[in-house]
This record gives C-alpha cells, sequence and structure tokens, in this order.
C-alpha cells in the first residue's frame, strides 16, 4: 500500500508542477486544454521519475544482504514520507474542491489560505517528510532513496520549467491551443 | 522630489500627454529615481535594462510590458476578476437599461493593459448585445498584443490606444483594475474629474484594498507566482500603495459633486473580514433606486 500511495503522490505532485511551470506564460482567456497538457506532462515525467525510484529500490534490495530487512526498512521510510506528504496532498485537492464553488469570495478565498501559502512551504514539506524518513529509520539505504528523491523532484521542477521558459520569448503570440 | 514612490513600470516608458507618442526615458535617470529613495531592488532592476546610448530601449520595455502584464493576469484570473467585474458591472448595465440610457451602452477600461477584463467580458459575460466593450491604453504594443488575444478567442470586444476619457465615442461606464493606485494626490483627483462628461453614467474601479495584512499576502502570492522581477517588485508595491476607501471616497466626491460614490464590497461576510480588493463605485443620482433595485441582496455592499 505504502509504494501505491507514493506513486498516486508522486505523480499528483509533477502534474501540478506542470501547472504550476506553465502558469502566468499563456495570455489567453481560455487555457483548459493548454494547462491540460501541462498536466499531463507533468504527470508524465512523474512516471518517469517514479520508474527511476522503483529501479533504485530494486538496487538496493538486490544487494542487500537481508533482503526482507532491506524492504522492512524502506517500506518504514516510505510511511514517514507519507505521514508528511499525504495531509499536504489532502489539504490541496480539499482547496480544488471548494474552488470550484461559484462564489467569487470562496475561489479567492482558497487562493489566499491554501494555495499561495502551500506554494511557498512546498520544499520545506518534501525536506521535512525525507528528513523525518532519515531520523526515523537510520538506514543508509533510506537515506540514499530519500536523497534521490529529493533530488528527482527538483530535476522534475527544473525540467518542467525550462521547457516552458523558452516559448516565454514567444508569449507575444497566442499560444497554440 | 515627489513623496509618492513610483513603480517601476511607471517610470521606464512615458507618452507625449497630447498625442501619446512615446517619449524617450533616460535609464540613469530611472536608477537614480529609486537610489535616492533607497530602493536598491528596483535601482537593481532598472540598471539592468536594456538601452542604447543611455536610453531605454522602447521595444525591449514594450516586450517586458507584455511579459509582465501575461504574468499579472495570472493575479486578475486567481482572484477572478472577470467574473468579479460581471457581477458589478450587469446590475449597473441593467439599471441603466431601467432608466433608459442611450443605447449602445459603452464600457470603457482604463487603463487596459493586455485587456484581460474585456477579453473575459467580451467571452463570458453576456452583458447583452446592446452592450460595447473597449479597452483604452497608452501603450500600442499592449493594444496590439490584446487585440490579437481577443481576436485568437473571438472576444467580442475591441482595443484602441487612446485616453480613455478622449475617445470618439465617450464611454456611458468607465471601468479599471489595477489602475488608480498609480495616480496620487491632485493627480488622482484630476482622474475622477475626467469622469465628468455628460455621457459618462457610471464608474467601476477596482483595486487593492489596503488592510495590516495586505503587505504580507501581496509578497507571498508575487514571491510564488512571479518569475520577472520587474512584476514581483512592482506588485508588492501596487498592494503597498493602495489607496484607503476613505482617500478613493474623498478624492471622487470632491472631484465629482455630480455623483453618487461609494465603496462595494469592503468586507467578507461581515467586518473586519477584508476582501482582497475592493471597488468604488460611482453613479449619477437619478440611477440610485434603478442601481439598488438591480444589485438585489448585494446592495447591502454597496456603502452609502
Amino acid at each position: 500500500m505504502i509504494p501505491v500511495i507514493l506513486y498516486l503522490l508522486a505523480v499528483m505532485d509533477c502534474a501540478f508542477m506542470g501547472y504550476r511551470a506553465a502558469a502566468a506564460r499563456n495570455a489567453l482567456i481560455n487555457k483548459r486544454r493548454y494547462y491540460t497538457r501541462a498536466m499531463l506532462r507533468g504527470a508524465a515525467l512523474g512516471n518517469g521519475a517514479v520508474l527511476i525510484a522503483f529501479v533504485l529500490v530494486q538496487v538496493l534490495l538486490a544487494t542487500a544482504p537481508l533482503r526482507e530487512i532491506a524492504y522492512r526498512e524502506l517500506i518504514a521510510g516510505g510511511e514517514r514520507l507519507v505521514w508528511v506528504y499525504a495531509p499536504y496532498a489532502g489539504i490541496v485537492l480539499v482547496g480544488f474542491v471548494f474552488r470550484m464553488a461559484p462564489s467569487t469570495d470562496i475561489r479567492s478565498m482558497m487562493n489566499i489560505l491554501i494555495f499561495g501559502p502551500f506554494t511557498l512551504i512546498r520544499w520545506p514539506v518534501v525536506l521535512s517528510g525525507a528528513g523525518l524518513a532519515c531520523v526515523s529509520v537510520p538506514s543508509w539505504r533510506v537515506w540514499v532513496f530519500c536523497a534521490v528523491i529529493v533530488g528527482l523532484m527538483r530535476a522534475a521542477e527544473l525540467t518542467l520549467n525550462r521547457w516552458h521558459s523558452p516559448r516565454a520569448g514567444v508569449v507575444g503570440a497566442p499560444a497554440a491551443a | 522630489m515627489d513623496d509618492h514612490p513610483r513603480e517601476i513600470s511607471d517610470l521606464i516608458v512615458a507618452y507625449d500627454p497630447a498625442t501619446l507618442a512615446r517619449l524617450p526615458v533616460r535609464k540613469a535617470e530611472v536608477v537614480d529615481y529609486f537610489r535616492q529613495r533607497g530602493n536598491v531592488r528596483a535601482a537593481t532592476i532598472a540598471d539592468a535594462l536594456p538601452a542604447h546610448d543611455g536610453v531605454l530601449d522602447n521595444d525591449a520595455m514594450d516586450r517586458l510590458l507584455i511579459e509582465v502584464h501575461c504574468e499579472m493576469q495570472l493575479l486578475s484570473e486567481e482572484f477572478n476578476h472577470g467574473r468579479r467585474m460581471r457581477e458589478l458591472l450587469a446590475p449597473f448595465l441593467n439599471a441603466l437599461r431601467a432608466a433608459g440610457a442611450a443605447r449602445p451602452l459603452r464600457v470603457v477600461d482604463i487603463g487596459c493593459g493586455g485587456g484581460f477584463v474585456m477579453r473575459w467580458l467580451g467571452l463570458h459575460g453576456d452583458l447583452g448585445d446592446d452592450v460595447e466593450l473597449i479597452g483604452a491604453d497608452y501603450n500600442a504594443a499592449l493594444v496590439g498584443r490584446a487585440r490579437e488575444l481577443a481576436a485568437a478567442e473571438g472576444s467580442r470586444c475591441r482595443f484602441e490606444v487612446a485616453n480613455a476619457f478622449t475617445l470618439a465615442q465617450p464611454g456611458s461606464v468607465y471601468v479599471s483594475t489595477g489602475v488608480i493606485h498609480h495616480f496620487r494626490g491632485d493627480e488622482l483627483r484630476g482622474f475622477f474629474a475626467s469622469h465628468a462628461g455628460d455621457a459618462t453614467q457610471v464608474f467601476l474601479h477596482t483595486d487593492f484594498q489596503p488592510s495590516p495584512l495586505a503587505p504580507f499576502g501581496a509578497w507571498l502570492f508575487h514571491k510564488v507566482r512571479m518569475r520577472i522581477p520587474l512584476s514581483h517588485h512592482d506588485g508588492c508595491l501596487s498592494a503597498a500603495r493602495a489607496h484607503s476607501a476613505q482617500t478613493l471616497t474623498a478624492a471622487a466626491t470632491t472631484a465629482l459633486p455630480g455623483f453618487t460614490c461609494a465603496m462595494f464590497g469592503r468586507w467578507f461576510i461581515r467586518k473586519p473580514l477584508p476582501r482582497v480588493f475592493h471597488t468604488l463605485v460611482g453613479f449619477r443620482p437619478a440611477l440610485r433606486e434603478h442601481v439598488l433595485k438591480a444589485l438585489g441582496s448585494r446592495a447591502g455592499r454597496l456603502e452609502l
């Protein structure tokens, strides 16, 4: 269950990364297709990152003298990540639910209370989750795993921003629908 | 030296007030303006702007302003400026119809920039076939960009490089979003005095509402959403420069004795929860009953 939850959290986070990388670069009014493509791009990158993490886990397990113990350590580390990342993701999703309300006040309130502040604290949350896992499960395999996934998240963010960045030069022209 | 801090975007472009032709801007003057006021960040941003022989490159400034307005549009989207304007504009247009106002009802957006509000209204406003939506701005590049975007989506609006108050066909309704904080002191009263033409029936000017949390909120939003340093600097300064309700109503009442002026939508539900944006509303006294009837349950938000 923990690997499945981490997979869903990773792909969701990357999808939202895609959204943020695409935001403020297209001045059209109707951008549903634009943002959908951006989120799918992020999710695709997320799947790539998860694949790398999966291969890493397999290597860590294959090289462990006692595979069962190594597996339990990694699961315990993953559990700590879920403890921190799942509530964060849950609150963001609740914000999206409320943002569908017809009231402009409630929609705006979600930006003030959730989307803005939670974007600001995203990296401290990422590092806190990884830190909790490393401190709670003193295993070098967990440390390596956490370091790699934090690195993958940063790489995904940079990649998505760079993908959009050259297109900022043509922001003067309407983006392709 | 004036006491009202200017934004970088206020200073990097200049226009002949009569012809709206671009005037040269010396980069050193912009940098010195901010250095003298101890605004190191703004001075650094200005110092990095491209220039030829000490004069800011107009084409580069236009490209920068187009990108900045694209970023600022995100704020308009996240705070639903199009929808908000529609919620307030529609009742006032109905009030004008009930009062027998001449058609078409021309809605003019002052300092429209990239034209987000007019383009949104032109696509989703459903304000009626007797309504013309016109955006006006001094900057030809921004107006050109707004026209391209409106054409790309078939938005029913148009844009003019013009002083909004000297259009060939004057507006019945003047609106603006995030503009009035650029006018200070006598300039603010002069801005309102420009609404005194016979054709003007209503104005709706929306801007940041000052509050103890506004500076932090502006910093937070611009920190997480804006990539261009100029956007970040000017956005934060905009919130800090926002006029209070008292300043706006006093200036408008002084400049426009022929109008009823009041604030709209300052509080979320009740005091003391302020909304991020508030709107200065002005209308001809003869429209009062029609306005209150058209606003319906929202009439309570109008601080008459």
